[in-house]
C-alpha cells in the first residue's frame, strides 16, 4: 500500500494548512493603558444647551495628552463643520468626522482658520476633535471634542476705486442738421440696490464699463483671498485677490458681447480667509441706452428753401399742388429741391430740421384739402389750426438718438432678421411711431394705439411703408386732436416720456414743460354756415294754424369728400341736417326738448354769386307747441354738417320772434 | 529544529517519495500524453488554421424596431480549435475598422442609443418616442487569434424620451414668474421606460436673458420662439449647455439682474441617450423676472409658550406690528427664531437686541461684550435663539421691555420683529382659581315646578356646577340633587365646598385667552373641560362652536399663559378627559389648519404624527412623554371592554396579595400596583378607589356602567431629574385605569386596563402639576370630594378652617368684597343649586 503514504502526506498537508487558518484563542495580554486627551485652550463646548460658544474664526487651540504607562506620540485632529440645505438655506446638523478627516500631528497647538459658509452669513458651527496616541499606538477611545461657532466678525468689503461707463454719443448740432460724435465718460455712482429707485447713471448703447476695486477686511490679521463678480454672466466669476479690475463691453471682457440694453448691475464680493463674503454685494447699477428724442419737422414757411414755392389763400399758406392727371399725381405738392414733404429714406432723421416750436421755430404738419370746387391744396398747418373734414394729414418727424446703432428694420417691427439698413450709431432714430388722439366735440374720445413703427420697408408686409411720413388718410371727426410721436432707436427703445397725451399736454402747458413741443394739437372740421331767409329776427309769427315755414341756406367749407355728386354740379356735395324748435323767450328748455324732426339732405352750392357757397333754400315746417302763449318767443335753428351727427359739427342759432298778434 | 532533526526529517520525506515514485511517474506520463493530444501536430504538411464561425442566435429581427435595451446571443464554433473570445461593436463604420469590445460571454445586453425624436414633434402631453438605427456586429476569435466572419444584425431601437418638469417656481406661459434676484430652481425628471432607473441619467440646462432669444422684442417672446431657440441646440445634443447628473434636481442662481426676463430651460437624458426636445413654458422652461419689489423675510419667533409668524416682512415700527407678550418676572426668557425668505432668496443672518439704546433700531453701535443686549448683536446664521432676562416685575406698576430681532437675506432685505414684553410678577395672593372650561348643555328650569328639564348627555351645566361647587346642606330647590341617583332633597357639598376659591367660567370670560395677569394671583389653578368641549374649534366671539380656553392657549401663535404661570411656580390640577384632547388639538394647529392628531399620541421624530414633543404642553408640563391613548371611545360597541369602570389608586393597600395574584371579583385590588406605590403613598395616601356612581344616564346595573372615553398612559414613563445622590423620580402615578374587561396581558386593541390615568409631576422645571385623564363627576360625590381635598392639600391648599358660606352666593359675596365679580351671565345659567 505505497499509495497510502501519498494520501497520508496530502491529508496531513491539508490538516496543517487548515490548522494554520484557525484562530487560536489567546489571552489578552495588552496591558497598555490608553492615553487621555485634554483640550487645554479651545472654545468652550456648546453641548448641553448652554448657548453657542463663539470664537473668532482665527483661533489658536491647544491640547495635550497624558499616558500613565508610556508617553504621547502624537495626536489625531479633525475639524468638522455644518453644511447648508441648499433649498431652505438652513444649516444641517453638525456631522461627526469621517476617518479621512483626521490628521496626525505631534504638535500640541495649531492656529486654525475656521471658515464660514461663503455667501451664507457670518458664522458657522464647527467641532474640533482631538485624540492622543501613545507610544504603543494606542489611541484615546474618548477623544476630546468641543462644538462651537466660529464667527467672521467683519465680512470683507469692497471699495470701488474706479467705476465708469465709456462710449460715444452723437450730439445734435445746434438747430439740427446733423450730429457730432463725442466721447462719453461717466462715473457710475449708483451703489444701492435697496430701496428701489430710478436709475441714476445711463451709458450709451454699445458702450463699455470699467471697474477697479479694492477689497478689505476689518478683522485683525485677515486678508482678501479672492473676489466674485458678474455683470452679464448668469453665474459669478471667481478670481483671486490679484484681480482688481474688469472691463465689460470691450474685447477684454471676461464674457464677450455687448452690455445688454436696460438696467444692469455689476456686483462684486470680496472673500476673506474665513470664506466670508461681502454682504450684501457691492454694486454699481447703471442703465444702458439713451432714449431717442423726437420732434415734428414739418414745413417751415420761413424756410428759405420754400421761398417762391408757397402761395396763400383765404385758407392759409399752401404748396403748389399737382392737380393731376395722372391720377397718382393728384394732390401731391409740386416737387422741388428741399421740399420737406418730399420724403426720402436717404435723409437721416437726425438731419431733419428741428421745427418743434421751440426757440421761435414753428411746429407744422401738412393738410391736403379738397376745396369745394374740388381743387386740392396742401396747406401748412400750425399748432391749434383747424383742419378740414376729410383732409389728408401728413406729418414729418425728426429725431436724434445719442447712441444706438443704425439698424432700420422692415416688416414686423419685432423681427430681428429683416434688416433694411444697418451701420454704426449716427445719431438717428431708426423709426417712428405716431398716433392721433381725439376728444370729440360732441362728447367721447378716440385713443388709438401707436402705429406700427415706420419706415417699414418689407414689400411682403401689408403695412409696407417706405416713407418717414406719418399720414392720417381722412379726418373723419370733429373735435380737438393730439398728434403724438415717438422715435424708436436701433435698440428698439422708444421715446416714452409722454404717456396720456391729453392729460400731459394740459400739464405741460401749465408747467411750461418743453415736452409740450412733442405734441401737435389741432381742431378738426370747420363749422357750417347758416343764412336765415325767413322768418327774420324780430318777426311776428301769426300763422293761421300752429305751424309756419322756416327757410334757410347753409354752407359747409369742408364737406365730406365721399358725399355723392349731385348731377352735373362742379362742386362737392354738402350734407346738412336742419331742425328747429320754438319756445317762449322766458323758457329754458332742455337740450333735446321740443325739436322738430330734422330735414336731411345733400345740397350743392347755389351758383348765384350772391349766395355762393350757400345752398339753395332749405324749407322746414315748424310746429309751434300748443301751449306756446302769445308773446316773445325764441326760434332756435340747428345745422349739422355731417350725415353722422356724432362726427359732425353742430351750430345753433337763436332768433327772437313774436308769437301771434292776438287770440 | 536542530540540524540533526532536519536531516532525519529529510530522510523520512525521501523514503516517502521513493515509495510513491511510481505513481508520480505514471501521472506525469499521462499528463504529457494528454497535452500532446491537445496540440496540433508540428510534423508533416502545415494545415492552415480554419476561421471560426459565428452566428447570432437570438436578437431583434433584422430590420425590426425594438426596445432600446436589447439582449443578443450568439453561437460560435471552430473546426480546428476552439473559440476563446468574442469581439463586438455597435454601429461600425462602413469603411475602416472600429473599436471592438471583447467578451468571453456568448450573450450580452446592450442599451442602444435612441436619441432621435419624432419629427415633427408630437403635441405637448403626448409621449415622445425616440429612435436610433443600429447595426450590431460580433466576431469569434479562436485560440490562434483567427477571427470569424462577422455576424451582424440591423434594427431600430426605440425608447420613450424622458421628461422634466420644473416644480419650483412653477412655470407658466402666461407671464414671467416674479422672483428675487437669487433663486433656486427645482425640477423633477422621469424616464417612464428606464431599465436601471426611472430617473433620467443627466440633465442639461441653459439660462438666457430674453433679449438673447429675441433682441428686437424681448418682452414678446412666444412659445414658438422658445421652442425654436432652445430646440436649435438639439442637433448637437445640447453640447454647450451646463449639465448635472440625474441625482441633482436643483440649480441655484444669484445676483441676477432685476427687471430682466430670463428663460431657464432644462432637458433630461435617459440611458438610451434620448431627450425631450420639446420646450414648454408650462413645464420645462421657466420664464421669470427677478425683482426687488419685495418686503423681506418673514420672521417666526417661538418658545414653549407661543409661536408667532409675521404676516409680512420688512421694517416697520407701526404699533400694529409689535407683538405683545405677557411674561413672568424673575424668569429667564428664551426666544427661538427662524425666518423664511422670499422664493429664491436665502437667509444670511439674524441679530437681536433688548431695549436697544435710545429705543433706536438704527443704533448700530456694536456690543461692548456678549452681555451687552442693548446693542445689536452681530449678524449670525447660527444664533437662532437667545435667553434674556430675568426681568424684575412689579406688583403695582407695569414693567415693559422690548425685544428686537432682525433677519436679513442675501439680497439685502431686512425684516424686523418686535416683541413688547409685559413683565408680570406673580402675587399668589389668592389661593385657588377653578376654571370651568366646559361648554355644557345650558340649564333650563321649568318656571312652574322649578325643576330642571334634563337633557342628555350628562352633565348639563347645572349638574357639573352643582357637583363641583354646591355648598351642601341646603334644600335642593332646583331638584338637581333630588333625582334618584343622589337620593336626597337636600344637597350634598360639592368638591370644592369649604375651600376659598374663585371661579372663572371661560364661556363668559370677556377675553379670548386667559390673561397671565389673572392667573398670577392664585397659588393653585384647577382647570377642567370635557371631551365634547375639546372638539370645538371656533372663535370665541362670533362662532357657534367656540373653542375652549385651554385649546386656544395651545394654538400656534398664541401665548400660553398657563405655561407661563407654571413657570412662575404656580400649580395646576388639570381635570377631565377633555383637557388632554383640547391641548393636543390646540398643538396640532402648528401642523394643520384643521383636524386633530391621530391616536395614540406618540413621542418620536415625526413632527407631523408624533405630537408628544418639545413645545407641546402635554410633553413640557404634564410630562406625558411616552404615549397616550384613550380608554375606549364613543364607539361603545367596539371599545366597551376598554372603557373605564373605575380608577384605582396606585397605593400599596390596593395591591393584590401576594403581589401579582389575580384581583378579586370586585377588582378592589389590582395586581399592577407595584412596589413603587410606596413612594406614591408618601404624599397621596387616602386616595379612594373611584368606581362609577349612579349619575344621571348611567346604567342602573352597576356592573354595566362605564365611561366612553378617558385617557391612559400606554407606554412606560419615567421622569427624573438630578444626578448622583440627587437623582430622583419626579412623576408619581396616582391612579390606574380599570377597564371593563380585566386585561392583564393587554390583548385588547388598544389596551387600556391597568395603565396610569392620573399622575403628579413635582419636579423643578415648573410648579407642581396633577393630571387626571378623566372627570370626577362620574364618581360618587363623596369620593370626588376626598380626592379634591387630597389633591389640593398636596398642592398646598386646604379648606378654610372656619365654616363660611361657599358656592355661588359665597363667590358673589367674596368677589364683591374684593371688588371683582366673575360672572358673565345670569345666575340661573351658572349656579343652580347650593
Amino acid at each position: 500500500m505505497r499509495w497510502s503514504a501519498g494520501v497520508f502526506i496530502a491529508v496531513s498537508l491539508i490538516l496543517v494548512a487548515g490548522a494554520g487558518c484557525r484562530k487560536i484563542p489567546t489571552e489578552n495580554t495588552d496591558r497598555n493603558r490608553a492615553p487621555e486627551t485634554y483640550l487645554s485652550a479651545a472654545p468652550i463646548d456648546s453641548i448641553g444647551g448652554g448657548g453657542l460658544s463663539r470664537i473668532p474664526n482665527r483661533y489658536r487651540a491647544q491640547w495635550s495628552g497624558a499616558d500613565t504607562d508610556g508617553e504621547i506620540a502624537g495626536f489625531f485632529v479633525a475639524v468638522t463643520e455644518t453644511t447648508v440645505d441648499i433649498v431652505t438655506g438652513r444649516p444641517f446638523r453638525l456631522p461627526p468626522p469621517r476617518p479621512s478627516d483626521y490628521r496626525f500631528t505631534t504638535a500640541r497647538e495649531s492656529l486654525f482658520t475656521f471658515d464660514v459658509l461663503e455667501g451664507r452669513g457670518t458664522d458657522r458651527e464647527h467641532a474640533l476633535y482631538v485624540f492622543a496616541v501613545d507610544n504603543q499606538g494606542k489611541v484615546d477611545p474618548t477623544p476630546a471634542v468641543t462644538h462651537f461657532v466660529a464667527r467672521d466678525q467683519h465680512l470683507p468689503r469692497v471699495r470701488f476705486l474706479v467705476a465708469e461707463g465709456i462710449g460715444t454719443v452723437y450730439l445734435l448740432n445746434a438747430g439740427g442738421g446733423g450730429v457730432t460724435p463725442q466721447a462719453f465718460l461717466r462715473t457710475l455712482r449708483d451703489s444701492l440696490e435697496l430701496p428701489q429707485h430710478a436709475p441714476i447713471d445711463t451709458i450709451p448703447s454699445g458702450g463699455s464699463v470699467h471697474f477697479e476695486w479694492q477689497g478689505f477686511d476689518e478683522d485683525f490679521g485677515s486678508r482678501i483671498t479672492g473676489y466674485l463678480y458678474k455683470l452679464i454672466e448668469t453665474e459669478f466669476i471667481r478670481a483671486d485677490s490679484s484681480v482688481t479690475s474688469v472691463d465689460y463691453g470691450t474685447p477684454f471682457s471676461p464674457t464677450p458681447g455687448r452690455i445688454p440694453i436696460g438696467l444692469n448691475t455689476f456686483r462684486i464680493r470680496a472673500i476673506d480667509e474665513a470664506g466670508g463674503s461681502t454682504q450684501p454685494d457691492a454694486v454699481r447699477i447703471f442703465f444702458v441706452n439713451f432714449s431717442p428724442d423726437s420732434w415734428f419737422s414739418g414745413p417751415d414757411p420761413n424756410d428759405p428753401a420754400l421761398a417762391g414755392k408757397l402761395s396763400t389763400d383765404e385758407n392759409g399758406t399752401y404748396f403748389e399742388t399737382l392737380q393731376g392727371p395722372p391720377a397718382d399725381a393728384w394732390g401731391r405738392p409740386v416737387d422741388f429741391p428741399g421740399n420737406p414733404m418730399t420724403d426720402t429714406l436717404n435723409l437721416l432723421p437726425a438731419e431733419r430740421p428741428v421745427t418743434d416750436g421751440l426757440q421761435g421755430r414753428v411746429k407744422t404738419i401738412m393738410e391736403q384739402r379738397t376745396l369745394l370746387d374740388r381743387t386740392v391744396r396742401d396747406y401748412i398747418r400750425n399748432e391749434d389750426d383747424t383742419v378740414s373734414y376729410g383732409a389728408l394729414l401728413v406729418a414729418r418727424f425728426g429725431g436724434s438718438d445719442k447712441d444706438s446703432p443704425y439698424s432700420v428694420r422692415g416688416g414686423d417691427p419685432d423681427s430681428a432678421s429683416r434688416l433694411y439698413r444697418s451701420g454704426p450709431a449716427n445719431g438717428s432714430p431708426v423709426a417712428f411711431q405716431a398716433r392721433v388722439v381725439t376728444q370729440f366735440a360732441n362728447g367721447g374720445a378716440e385713443e388709438p394705439p401707436f402705429s406700427t413703427a415706420f419706415p417699414n420697408v418689407d414689400v411682403l408686409d401689408p403695412l409696407n411703408n417706405r416713407s418717414v411720413l406719418f399720414t392720417v388718410d381722412q379726418v373723419d371727426n370733429t373735435g380737438r386732436s393730439y398728434m403724438q410721436v415717438r422715435a424708436v432707436d436701433g435698440d428698439r427703445t422708444s421715446d416714452i416720456r409722454i404717456g396720456d397725451v391729453v392729460r400731459d399736454a394740459a400739464q405741460f402747458e401749465r408747467d411750461g414743460n418743453p415736452l409740450r413741443s412733442k405734441i401737435f394739437t389741432f381742431y378738426t372740421n370747420f363749422k357750417p354756415g347758416l343764412q336765415l331767409i325767413s322768418p327774420t329776427s324780430g318777426a311776428v309769427l301769426d300763422p293761421a294754424g300752429d305751424r309756419f315755414t322756416l327757410t334757410v341756406r347753409c354752407s359747409d367749407p369742408d364737406p365730406d369728400p365721399s358725399n355723392p355728386r349731385q348731377g352735373a354740379s362742379l362742386y362737392n356735395t354738402m350734407y346738412f341736417a336742419v331742425r328747429a324748435r320754438i319756445y317762449a323767450a322766458a323758457d329754458t328748455p332742455g337740450p333735446e326738448q321740443g325739436w322738430q324732426d330734422p330735414v336731411l339732405g345733400y345740397y350743392v352750392p347755389d351758383p348765384d354769386p350772391l349766395f355762393f357757397p350757400y345752398s339753395l333754400p332749405i324749407n322746414l315746417e315748424v310746429v309751434a307747441p300748443g301751449d306756446l302763449a302769445t308773446g316773445p318767443a325764441t326760434l332756435e335753428i340747428e345745422v349739422v354738417d355731417n350725415i353722422a351727427r356724432s362726427k359732425g359739427r353742430i351750430i345753433r342759432v337763436q332768433v327772437p320772434v313774436f308769437w301771434r298778434v292776438g287770440p | 529544529m536542530t540540524p540533526t532533526a532536519r536531516l532525519s526529517a529529510r530522510k523520512e520525506w525521501g523514503g516517502m517519495f521513493g515509495r510513491a515514485s511510481w505513481a508520480v511517474a505514471a501521472a506525469l506520463a499521462i499528463f504529457v500524453v494528454a497535452l500532446a493530444g491537445c496540440g496540433k501536430s508540428s510534423n508533416g504538411t502545415l494545415i492552415p488554421n480554419l476561421r471560426p464561425q459565428i452566428s447570432l442566435s437570438a436578437g431583434p429581427i433584422q430590420g425590426s424596431e425594438v426596445f432600446y435595451s436589447v439582449r443578443l446571443n450568439w453561437f460560435a464554433s471552430d473546426a480546428d480549435g476552439q473559440v476563446v473570445r468574442y469581439i463586438y461593436a455597435s454601429d461600425p463604420p462602413v469603411m475602416g475598422d472600429t473599436t471592438w469590445t471583447e467578451t468571453r460571454s456568448s450573450e450580452i445586453s446592450v442599451f442602444f442609443r435612441s436619441p432621435g425624436p419624432n419629427d415633427p414633434l408630437p403635441p405637448v402631453g403626448t409621449t415622445i418616442i425616440a429612435r436610433g438605427y443600429h447595426t450590431f456586429v460580433v466576431k469569434a476569435i479562436d485560440n490562434e487569434g483567427a477571427a470569424s466572419a462577422p455576424a451582424s444584425l440591423s434594427f431600430t431601437s426605440r425608447t420613450t424620451a424622458p421628461s422634466t418638469r420644473i416644480i419650483r417656481p412653477i412655470p407658466t406661459s402666461q407671464q414671467p414668474v416674479s422672483t428675487t434676484p437669487s433663486l433656486t430652481i427645482e425640477w423633477q425628471g422621469t424616464d417612464p421606460d428606464g431599465v436601471l432607473s426611472q430617473k433620467p441619467v443627466k440633465y442639461k440646462f441653459k439660462i438666457v436673458a430674453a433679449d438673447v432669444i429675441n433682441p428686437a422684442n424681448p418682452l414678446g417672446i412666444t412659445q414658438q420662439q422658445v421652442q425654436d431657440y432652445f430646440g436649435a441646440d438639439a442637433v448637437n445634443f445640447f453640447a454647450t449647455w451646463d449639465s448635472v447628473s440625474g441625482d441633482t434636481t436643483s440649480k441655484f442662481y444669484e445676483g441676477l439682474t432685476p427687471k430682466t426676463v430670463y428663460y431657464f430651460a432644462i432637458v433630461a437624458f435617459d440611458e438610451a441617450g434620448a431627450f425631450e426636445p420639446r420646450f414648454s413654458l408650462d413645464s420645462n422652461v421657466l420664464q421669470f423676472r427677478p425683482t426687488l419689489d419685495k418686503l423681506g423675510p418673514k420672521i417666526t419667533v417661538f418658545n414653549e409658550f407661543f409661536q408667532k409668524t409675521q404676516f409680512a416682512g420688512g421694517i416697520s415700527l407701526n404699533p400694529s406690528r409689535i407683538y405683545s407678550l405677557e411674561f413672568p418676572a424673575d424668569t429667564p426668557i428664551r426666544f427661538n427664531w427662524f425666518a423664511t425668505a422670499d422664493v429664491g432668496a436665502i437667509i444670511t443672518g439674524y441679530r437681536w437686541a433688548v431695549d436697544i439704546e435710545g429705543q433706536d433700531i438704527g443704533n448700530e453701535a456694536p456690543r461692548r461684550d456678549d452681555g451687552d443686549f442693548s446693542h445689536w448683536s452681530s449678524y449670525s446664521l447660527n444664533e437662532t435663539s437667545a435667553t434674556i432676562g430675568p426681568f424684575r416685575g412689579s406688583l403695582d406698576s407695569t414693567i415693559t421691555h422690548f425685544f428686537y430681532l432682525e433677519a436679513r437675506d442675501n439680497l439685502g432685505f431686512v425684516s424686523l420683529f418686535t416683541i413688547r414684553l409685559r413683565i408680570v410678577k406673580p402675587s399668589f395672593d389668592r389661593s385657588l382659581l377653578v376654571v370651568d372650561d366646559m361648554y355644557g348643555t345650558a340649564t333650563e328650569q321649568d318656571p312652574d315646578t322649578r325643576s330642571i328639564n334634563y337633557k342628555t348627555p350628562y352633565p348639563m351645566e347645572a349638574e357639573q356646577d352643582t357637583f363641583y361647587y354646591a355648598v351642601g346642606g341646603f334644600p335642593d330647590s332646583m331638584r338637581i340633587l333630588a333625582v334618584p341617583h343622589f337620593g336626597s332633597d337636600v344637597s350634598e357639598p360639592g368638591c370644592f365646598a369649604g375651600f376659598d376659591y374663585d371661579t372663572l367660567d371661560y364661556r363668559f370670560y370677556p377675553n379670548e385667552s386667559v390673561l397671565l395677569e389673572r392667573l398670577a394671583h392664585y397659588r393653585v389653578v384647577v382647570w377642567y373641560t370635557d371631551q365634547s368641549s375639546a372638539s370645538r374649534d371656533g372663535s370665541k366671539f362670533g362662532s357657534v362652536t367656540p373653542r375652549t380656553g385651554i385649546r386656544l392657549l395651545n394654538r400656534v401663535g398664541q401665548l400660553n399663559t398657563l405655561a407661563v404661570y407654571l413657570k412662575q411656580q404656580g400649580k395646576l390640577w388639570a381635570l377631565g378627559e377633555g383637557m388632554t384632547t383640547a391641548i393636543a388639538n390646540g398643538y396640532y394647529s402648528r401642523i394643520s389648519n384643521s383636524g386633530s392628531p391621530r391616536l395614540p399620541y406618540t413621542a418620536g421624530e415625526d413632527a407631523r404624527n408624533d405630537i408628544l414633543r418639545l413645545g407641546d404642553f402635554l410633553y413640557d408640563f404634564f410630562h406625558l412623554q411616552s404615549e397616550l391613548n384613550t380608554a375606549g371611545n364613543n364607539q361603545t360597541s367596539l371599545t366597551s371592554n376598554q372603557q373605564l369602570i373605575a380608577a384605582i389608586p396606585y397605593l400599596p393597600e390596593f395591591a393584590t396579595v401576594p403581589p401579582g395574584s389575580p384581583p378579586p371579583a370586585n377588582r378592589s385590588l389590582d395586581p399592577r400596583i407595584g412596589p413603587s406605590a410606596a413612594k406614591t403613598a408618601l404624599r397621596w395616601s387616602g386616595l379612594p378607589r373611584l368606581a362609577l356612581a349612579a349619575y344621571r344616564t348611567s346604567n342602573p346595573d352597576p356592573t354595566l356602567r362605564k365611561i366612553n372615553q378617558t385617557w391612559v398612559i400606554t407606554k412606560p414613563l419615567f421622569v427624573t431629574e438630578g444626578s448622583g445622590a440627587a437623582f430622583r423620580s419626579v412623576l408619581d402615578t396616582l391612579y390606574l385605569c380599570q377597564a371593563k374587561l380585566y386585561d392583564p396581558n393587554h390583548i385588547q386593541t388598544p389596551p387600556s386596563d391597568g395603565f396610569p390615568n392620573a399622575v403628579d409631576y413635582y419636579g423643578s422645571d415648573h410648579g407642581e402639576v396633577v393630571w387626571f385623564g378623566f372627570s370626577l363627576y362620574f364618581f360618587p360625590l363623596s369620593d370626588a370630594r376626598t380626592v379634591t381635598r387630597i389633591v389640593l392639600h398636596n398642592l398646598g391648599i386646604d379648606p378654610i378652617p372656619s365654616p363660611r358660606p361657599t358656592g355661588a352666593n359665597a363667590l358673589v359675596s367674596s368677589a364683591a368684597e374684593r371688588g371683582t365679580l366673575d360672572w358673565g351671565a345670569t345666575a340661573a345659567d351658572r349656579r343652580t343649586s347650593r
